[in-house]
């Protein structure tokens, strides 16, 4: 079975599933990977861009893996409250997941991940598991959020956005253990005013989570399925809310006084 | 709707219960259908095997809401979810 995935430019990734071996992702850029149950294999690069490859293999291909072995994954950022409470932030690309979740977590806060956060969901909680430590971020986020930084390095040739690890950003706490959690945040960006939170219907939240989450299982027939069922799970267990975030980065500090305030659950 | 009148939950259908709320998905067309309040204690009612009547005396019980008003409430809901395929009138 083939499945293409597409955004504005057109397909960007191919994902072709065989019987009984493993799945191959075709990247547009080049980059082609063969992915199992326990291994990942670069097999071809006729990018020539080392830095493109490992963006590919960090944030799309790891994020594969753990919900080819059956947890949620979810394209989101997340942090971990002053609380030990674990809070992640979902929404469309440029809507701020990654900046704001670095801003907390130069403030008190610890950072789970930028861009892609592991869940593992009991009966009774869901929990956020620690990424790798390191942000993505574009040149005026990381001048206004990181009190000092590295150079970091390019996405992939050519592109403003850069990656900053651990060495970089001495000013960002990294979380060392799973949180649970307490709130999904929709992200949604607002002109003006204050930042506020809107409660979801469970009914709402469900095709959030799912339009947020890595659709990658082992049987390809059983993918809109899973995801119902892990994304429900999830929503059954935490608060799942609409957050309006005022644009402009000098006001990510009011966002972080009302998360602070916030009570979970739902 | 008949009060004798059983319902099957199609094969295609996910259903999902939390805080009050149930949370359907059509596998096939992959739209969502939510029920909130009396409609989603009236899908875990039929989904049980309940009949039509037997669900509206149960709700009666919990709900302070005439009889006629529930009744064709849950006509109405019951028409919708036909019309959808998400269940069907059991006749057996």
């Amino acid at each position: 079975m083939t499945y293409e995935r597409r955004d504005a430019g057109g397909t960007w990734v191919v994902e072709r599933w065989f019987a009984d071996g493993p799945i191959s992702l075709e990247f547009s850029s080049g980059v082609e990977f063969e992915i199992a149950a326990d291994t990942v294999r670069l097999c071809a690069d006729r990018s020539g861009d080392p830095d493109l490859v490992v963006h590919l293999l960090l944030d799309h291909v790891m994020p594969r893996l753990v919900a080819l072995r059956g947890d949620l994954m979810l394209h989101a950022s997340g942090v971990i409250d002053p609380s030990g409470a674990a809070h992640l932030f979902l929404g469309s690309t440029g809507a701020g997941k990654s900046t704001l979740a670095t801003a907390l977590s130069t403030c008190g806060w610890e950072l789970l991940d930028d861009d892609s956060v592991r869940v593992v969901i009991g009966t009774e909680r869901a929990v956020a598991v620690p990424g790798y430590s390191g942000v993505r971020l574009w040149p005026d986020a990381a001048a206004a959020v990181l009190a000092s930084s590295g150079a970091g390095v390019p996405m992939l040739r050519g592109h403003r956005k850069r990656r900053f690890v651990h060495d970089d950003i001495v000013d960002v706490r990294f979380a060392s253990s799973a949180g649970t959690i307490v709130a999904v945040h929709v992200l949604d960006r607002v002109e003006d005013g204050l930042p506020r939170v809107q409660g979801l219907s469970f009914a709402a939240a469900i095709p959030l989570i799912v339009e947020h989450s890595f659709h990658f299982v082992a049987d390809p027939m059983r993918s809109t399925a899973t995801a119902f069922t892990l994304a429900a799970a999830l929503a059954a267990v935490c608060r799942v809310d609409r957050l309006d975030v005022p644009r402009g980065l000098s006001r990510l500090d009011e966002t972080r006084v009302l998360l602070e305030g916030l009570d979970g659950g739902r | 709707m008949n009060e004798n009148n059983t319902f099957r939950v199609s094969d295609r259908v996910l259903a999902r219960q939390a805080g009050g709320e149930t949370v359907l998905l059509d596998l096939r067309s992959e739209e969502y259908f939510g029920l909130d309040g009396v409609g989603s204690r009236f899908w875990q009612l039929v989904a049980e095997g309940a009949t039509f009547g037997t669900a509206v005396d149960a709700l009666l019980g919990e709900y302070e809401v005439p009889r006629g008003v529930l009744a064709r409430d849950l006509d109405d809901l019951v028409r919708s979810l036909l019309e959808r395929g998400l269940v069907t009138v059991d006749e057996a």
